[in-house]
């Protein structure tokens, strides 16, 4: 459910990666709202800036110039612990590669990710399970990541996103190595979260049917938000 | 297709441009030092031939009590003798600016002709004047580094009388630093060992008799006889001519080629198993970095090694690739090592020789050790890259092509952890080292060697000090019961004795005994001996009896276990002794471990193959109640007596607090230095291996003093189980020390400190922690968005 609270104001942010002589201009001055509760999308061409917008917006990277306001916090400003206690007390991450731990299990890999809020056992593993079977992968719960598909280990990555149950959930492509029906359970599973529990989504994606469950939609190319579309149905 | 494959693999390798340097550098200095070492031994032996040859080393050296110059006239006379040179040689003290008595080796020499044996080179100013008997010679170092210089005024004290003297002369002389440092005299003289700063002084002989002889006896007399035989000529014949020149004056000790010079090369000979052994010591540690190095290089393109698969490219190929690349790597190295070890441990022996007044010799080195290092430095890192590129088979393409993960990567839940359960450590920091650790046994593994090592050789060397002194120590408190022992300036006999020392009211009792040299005939071979006789069931000896029992009839005598071993004597073996005039057959009824490399005969026994009583000197001991060093005073104070010195005087081997001091602190910190090496080495590559799992953690939220911690509980763990390992690696290289230091000490005990041991434990974790820093620093710098979008899965 959008809200008519502002959430998060980017404010003309900018990043620039130096590549030896090279500089690369990965974003090039974006500005735009995220209100409270809302299930936003980014969509763009490979390279055109979603990973290192959505890293700008999960406080692992900051910009070379602009600003992120969080809630009524700069986090383009703060130091690098400040941003990693920002991310393990307000954001859930899903990556673009999945980046699972192979000396663990999926219900393992699960448990770290909110291990450090969690101290009761019991719990920690309740809570892992639940996600894990909200994902549909409960019964490889105590398989390692390399005993599993491409597929299982990015569904492995989103229970971690999810169990957080932090306000704010970005997610990088959470569904590029899955098949056109789970993918699409996948984002039916998000929208419901986001309705029920009213927590923020951003998610990148190449799906453009993503669009129909997103409240909004981004459009980036080379660095730049060349297209917003509203969403006119909700739910 | 061959060249593509090449070059992919070249490419790999120089990936890891900084891990390869590092690994091929130990690879260089293993081969470096092995060659340098190598190339210092024969040019140490050359140079000290050579160093025998200009100063004229004597091949015979006789201690006696006193025999009179005109006496011994005969000796140079003899056939095969090169050169002769007598004196008479005390120790005494010296004072001078800003140093009060120091202990002096003082040389009463023949003022007109400069010794034909251990000559003295002149360094500055000239030699003795014949005309004023109050000039010296001092040796070279000890001048320069007292800051004695021609003109210095000295006072020396002798025999309890001081006089004035006058630096004349600076001179190079070997005999204070080649080992004719005597192993007869480890205890019951002052030792002039390597780290004493005894003053090397040589003076106008007839002064020192002057106060030697205050009014009465001879005064032209010697107690120290050394002899240069020509090449070729029959030792034991000169040895004989000799003896019965100096017959009937009594001898207290003889030492020939082997005391005065091969002492030191036999050290040599095992200095040179020390070099091998400390090359292989850094090409085991080179083994171990280049296995880390070449593991990672592996792990890091095992992606890229499974697409090749996929192309065609066999195992074999791919393993081929890496051993051809990196044994080239290490062929070039070792190549550019060996021409440069050479050159390099020529320069390091000739500046310790310089150091020692001995002048560098050229020695070619054997082409033996061209070969072995060549064979060494490319073999030992072929085999550190066999064993990692194994995995290759491993990497299946099917894996590759799916993007799935390349290795299996878990470890299931290792003991540890269940153990940390157990003990209420579950946490996942915990949890997360303990499998990365036993996923990679052979790092962890590496670490706890590493660490186990240093501990260990920190642990010999604290166990050489402490086991060093209390070895002496505590022989002196078991075995000798006398507070005092006494020489006398000449044999005296029992009354003349009983009426020097009964006037003394410390004295409770006193044994007499009497040290001869003399010749021993062992298995129809004459050899020179020495005998010290004295009162075997008295009360002031017990013996350390290694094998055998004690003396209990007439016709027995007990054999020291170092000069058994060397004359080839066991227990029951019979010996012909010569004693005074008469020769005897004794049996040899045990074998005991003493400071003295002596046969042991019963007084009562030895003075009746003598044509008069003999005493040499006494063991004493004090009343109760009365201060020893207060006694030996007053008996030094007695004409007829040469030295009195106290139990703990006489145990001069002992080594003092700052000499222990800096030897194990020397030892730890070489040992530390060892394992900051390579705990330093294999944190920073598994810290870069897993950067990408840091990474994540952090992106998680971890903060980065808990992911510091993380490895702050990786390396805690492999401490403990290092300094646990240690015990016993440690306790076998002190056995090994154990075997050298009773060829010196043969009632060597090694003693083990507990809080030196402590102490040991607490820095080895402290080095390592240190070790562990720059790899946390490294963790601090992470680029998470970088680390997050490169794939974690390869
Ligand atoms: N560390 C870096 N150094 C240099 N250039 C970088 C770096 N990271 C990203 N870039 C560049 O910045 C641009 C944007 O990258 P980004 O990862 O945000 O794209 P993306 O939209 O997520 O693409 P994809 O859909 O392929 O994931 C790209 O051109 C990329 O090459
Ligand atoms: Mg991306």
């Amino acid at each position: 459910m959008t809200s008519s609270t502002s959430l998060v104001q980017i404010e003309d942010i900018k990043k620039d990666y130096t590549l030896g002589e090279t500089i690369v201009h990965a974003l090039r001055g974006i500005s735009f709202e995220i209100m409270e509760g809302e299930f936003l999308a980014i969509l763009g061409q490979s390279g055109s800036g979603k990973t290192t917008l959505l890293n700008m917006l999960s406080a692992l990277d900051v910009p070379t110039s602009g600003r992120v306001v969080v809630a009524g916090t700069d986090i383009s400003n703060m130091s690098r612990d400040e941003r990693t206690h920002f991310r393990r007390t307000s954001v859930g991450l899903v990556f673009q590669f999945y980046n699972l731990f192979p000396t663990l299990t999926a219900l393992e890999n699960v448990e770290i990710g909110i291990a450090l809020d969690i101290k009761d056992k019991q719990e920690l593993r309740r809570r892992a399970s639940h996600y894990l079977e909200l994902v549909g992968i409960l019964d490889k719960a105590t398989n390692y990541p390399s005993q599993m598909s491409g597929g299982e280990q990015q569904r492995v990555a989103i229970a971690r996103g999810l169990a957080k149950q932090s306000p704010i959930l970005i997610l990088d492509e959470p569904t590029g190595n899955l098949d056109a029906e789970t993918s699409d359970a996948i984002w039916a599973l998000l929208k419901e979260l986001n309705t029920k529990t009213g927590a923020t989504i951003i998610a990148v994606t190449h799906q453009i049917s993503v669009s129909r469950v997103a409240d909004r939609s981004i459009f980036l190319r080379s660095g730049k938000v060349y297209g917003v579309s509203e969403s006119n149905e909700e739910g | 297709m061959a060249g593509t494959l090449l070059r992919k693999t070249r490419k790999e390798i120089f990936g890891q441009k900084g891990k390869v340097i590092s690994s091929l550098t130990l690879v260089f200095i293993g081969v470096f030092c092995f060659v340098a070492f190598s190339a210092m031994f024969p040019v140490m032996r050359v140079s000290l031939d050579a160093t025998y040859e200009t100063y004229a080393s004597p091949d015979f050296m006789a201690v006696a009590y006193a025999v009179p110059r005109e006496h011994i006239s005969g000796i140079k006379d003899i056939e095969g003798v090169e050169g002769v040179t007598s004196r008479y040689h005390i120790f005494g003290e010296a004072s001078f600016t800003g140093h009060d008595e120091n202990p002096a080796d003082i040389y009463g020499i023949d003022p007109n002709t400069p010794p034909e044996v251990f000559k003295l080179i002149l360094s500055e100013g000239t030699y003795l004047d014949p005309m004023n008997n109050h000039t010296i010679l001092v040796e070279r170092s000890f001048a320069s580094s007292n800051g004695l210089a021609l003109g210095s005024e000295l006072i020396l004290k002798v025999f309890g009388s001081e006089f004035e003297v006058e630096v004349v002369g600076i001179v190079n002389s070997i005999e204070h630093l080649l080992p004719h440092r005597n192993p007869k005299q480890l205890i019951h003289a002052p030792s002039r060992a390597t780290f004493s700063s005894i003053a090397p002084i040589w003076i106008d002989i007839s002064v020192l008799q002057d106060f030697l002889y205050a009014g009465s006896g001879e005064k032209d007399v010697v107690n120290e006889i050394l002899v240069r035989f020509e090449n070729g000529y029959n030792q034991t014949v000169i040895f004989n001519h000799i003896l019965s020149e100096i017959e009937p004056y009594p001898i207290v000790t003889t030492l020939e080629t082997n005391d005065l010079r091969s002492a030191e090369l036999q050290r040599f000979e095992i200095a040179d198993e020390a070099v091998v052994l400390f090359s292989g010591l850094i090409f085991v540690v080179a083994v171990f970095v280049v296995y880390t190095t070449v593991s990672r290089i592996i792990q890091s393109n095992s992606r890229s090694i499974g697409i090749s698969k996929s192309l065609g490219y066999s195992d074999a190929a791919i393993q081929r690739a890496y051993l051809l690349w990196l044994g080239v790597l290490a062929l070039i190295t070792t190549l550019i090592a060996i021409p440069l070890g050479e050159p390099g441990g020529q320069v390091f022996i000739s500046s310790i020789l310089t150091m020692y007044s001995m002048e560098a010799q050229t020695a070619a080195l054997s082409p033996i050790i061209y070969i072995v290092a060549l064979i060494v430095g490319p073999c030992s890192v072929l085999v550190a890259t066999y064993f990692p590129t194994r995995r290759i088979t491993g990497y299946e393409p099917i894996r590759a092509i799916r993007g799935w993960m390349m290795e299996k990567g878990y470890v299931g839940e290792p003991i540890l952890e269940k153990i940390g359960e157990k003990a209420g450590i579950s946490g996942y920091g915990f949890k997360y080292i303990v499998r990365s650790m036993s996923l990679n046994k052979m790092r962890a593994a590496l670490l706890i060697i590493g660490i186990s090592l240093g501990g260990a050789v920190a642990f010999m060397g604290t166990t050489l000090v402490t086991g060093y002194n209390t070895s002496i120590a505590t022989y002196m408190y078991q075995y000798e019961q006398w507070d005092l022992l006494v020489d006398f300036k000449q044999p005296l006999n029992t009354t003349q004795v009983e009426n020097l020392l009964a006037p003394i009211e410390g004295i409770d009792i006193y044994e007499p005994y009497l040290k001869l040299g003399t010749t021993a005939v062992v298995d129809e071979e004459e050899r020179l001996v020495s005998v010290l006789c004295l009162n075997s069931d008295g009360s002031l000896h017990r013996f350390n009896l290694e094998s055998g029992r004690t003396i209990q009839n007439t016709g027995e005598i007990l054999v020291d276990i170092t000069i058994a071993e060397m004359l080839g004597i066991s227990a029951n073996d019979a010996v012909n002794l010569t004693l005074g005039n008469s020769s005897i057959v004794s049996t040899v009824v045990g074998i005991v471990s003493s400071p003295l490399n002596v046969f042991y005969m019963e007084f009562a026994e030895a003075m009746s193959y003598l044509h008069q009583e003999m005493i040499s000197g006494a063991f004493v001991r004090i009343t109760t109640g009365s201060d020893p060093d207060a006694v030996a005073d007053e008996v030094f104070a007695l004409t007829d007596v040469e030295n009195s010195m106290t139990k703990l005087q006489a145990s001069s081997g002992t080594l003092s607090e700052t000499q222990g001091t800096a030897i194990s602190v020397g030892m730890a910190a070489m040992a530390m230095i060892l394992l900051l090496a390579v705990v330093w080495n294999i944190v920073s590559i598994s810290t870069s291996e897993r950067t990408p799992e840091l990474a994540q953690l952090e992106a998680l939220g971890w903060s980065r003093n808990m992911l510091t911690r993380l490895l702050l509980v990786e390396v805690l763990i492999v401490s403990c189980f290092g300094i646990i390992l240690s015990i016993p690696l440690g306790q076998l290289f002190t056995g090994f020390l154990n075997e050298f230091m009773k060829t010196y000490i043969p009632f060597y005990e090694p003693s083990i400190d507990f809080a030196m041991v402590l102490v040991i434990g607490l820095l080895t974790i402290f080095t390592a922690i240190i070790a562990v820093i720059p790899a946390a620093r490294k963790l601090r710098r992470i680029d998470i968005d970088r680390v997050i979008r490169e794939r974690l899965m390869s």
